[in-house]
């Protein structure tokens, strides 16, 4: 399978790290043995080659090719359009790029003996493969990702405390992920208006706050006149 | 993302189950919500970061269409995605022409290369 090299990198790796012979197609793997045969005609795809019958279908190894391609058209000029080619290539590149992190994360997971791949896993496969600057936005998504989560569990009465420092400690404390500054690399036209609000919540708020999860800050936050930089200077 | 970010969680753009699909195609792992929710959301930024950059080559070279070669050049400007990214996407028909002459007809039928191209070739396009 020289063919695709850029998949097979990874491939390589899941046999050497996770010890599933994937290649060759493990019991539970058929799948993903599929997957290998299809995902080198879903690049033949761009070629004009046609995938043989039996492959995985697209919605099992791409993201949904609408959803490239509106995101895609929010970056892009109002007047530019995409080639078709270049719509699927890009559908790919998105895989491929999970990919990529997933693997690195992973590996640290396993280097750690540890079965499921965290938030934080995540952030430092993104640190070592070059995408730091996505490691301060991602860092305030994940704070809001879990007010949202605690503030879901704190209205069933569930014990909200406990579940917000589970992971919380070791991603928000830390300074190499969450530095206090909210300074964002050289894309950030492209993103950064939609996460200023919680950027300057991230900068203002401690983490404390956002993990801990207290009650008034939490009853602050759902508050509909919620001002991030009001709030905390 | 969403715009109204005060109040509204943050809805990833792309289906969750489709991320914890293709981020377990090739391993068989575990991740847990959290994981595959920054996954989304980096995934997310990686395409507008592509989407802007391909843009801007577009942009650079008058045309209104982003085609693939202005994807690559774009790839090729960011050493981090080179790294994974630069042997997977088409090989270029031609961009190449010119410095190709002396290649195999192979490289240049086979729209994907069997193997990476040599470092010179590829700072040609």
């Amino acid at each position: 399978m020289e063919r695709d090299d850029g998949f097979n990198r990874f491939y390589k790796h899941a046999k050497s790290s996770s010890g599933l012979n994937i290649i060759h197609g493990g019991s539970s793997n058929s799948n993903n043995n599929n997957g290998i045969v299809s995902t080198d005609n879903g690049n033949a795809a761009n070629s004009n080659a046609m995938p043989p019958p039996c492959t995985v279908r697209e919605q099992d190894q791409y993201m949904p090719i609408a959803n490239v391609i509106r995101i895609m058209r929010r970056i892009l000029p109002t007047h530019a359009k995409i080639s078709d080619d270049a719509k699927l290539t890009i559908q790919e590149c998105v895989s491929e790029y999970i990919s990529f992190i997933t693997g690195e994360a992973n590996e640290r997971c396993q280097r750690e003996q540890r079965k499921t791949i965290t938030a934080e896993d995540v952030l430092w496969a993104m640190g070592k493969l070059g995408f730091d600057e996505y490691v301060e936005p991602l860092t305030v998504f994940l704070n809001r990702y879990r007010e949202t989560q605690n503030e879901r569990t704190s209205l069933r009465g569930e014990p909200v405390l406990k579940r917000g420092m589970d992971y919380g400690s070791s991603i928000m404390m830390a300074p190499p992920y969450a530095p206090p500054v909210f300074h964002v690399g050289h894309h950030q036209q492209g993103f950064l208006d939609g996460t200023t609000a919680m950027g300057g919540y991230l900068r203002d708020g401690s983490g404390g706050a956002a993990g801990g999860g207290s009650s008034s800050s939490q009853a602050s936050l759902t508050n509909n006149n919620f001002d991030p930089f009001g709030q905390y200077m | 993302m969403t715009e109204n970010e005060a109040v509204d969680p943050i809805r990833p753009e792309f289906p969750t189950g489709r991320v914890k699909k293709i981020m377990k195609l090739d391993k068989d792992i575990k991740v847990n919500p959290e994981a595959s929710f920054l996954i989304s959301c980096s995934t997310n930024l990686f395409l507008q970061f592509l989407a802007e950059r391909s843009a801007e080559v577009a942009a650079e070279k008058k045309k209104k269409t982003v085609k693939i070669d202005h994807l690559r050049t774009a790839v090729k400007r960011h050493r981090p995605t080179i790294d994974f990214l630069l042997d997977s996407l088409p090989v270029p028909a031609e961009s190449i022409q010119s410095v190709a002459n002396s290649l195999s007809d192979r490289d240049l039928s086979r729209p994907v290369a069997d193997k990476p191209a040599p470092p010179w070739l590829e700072l040609a396009a």
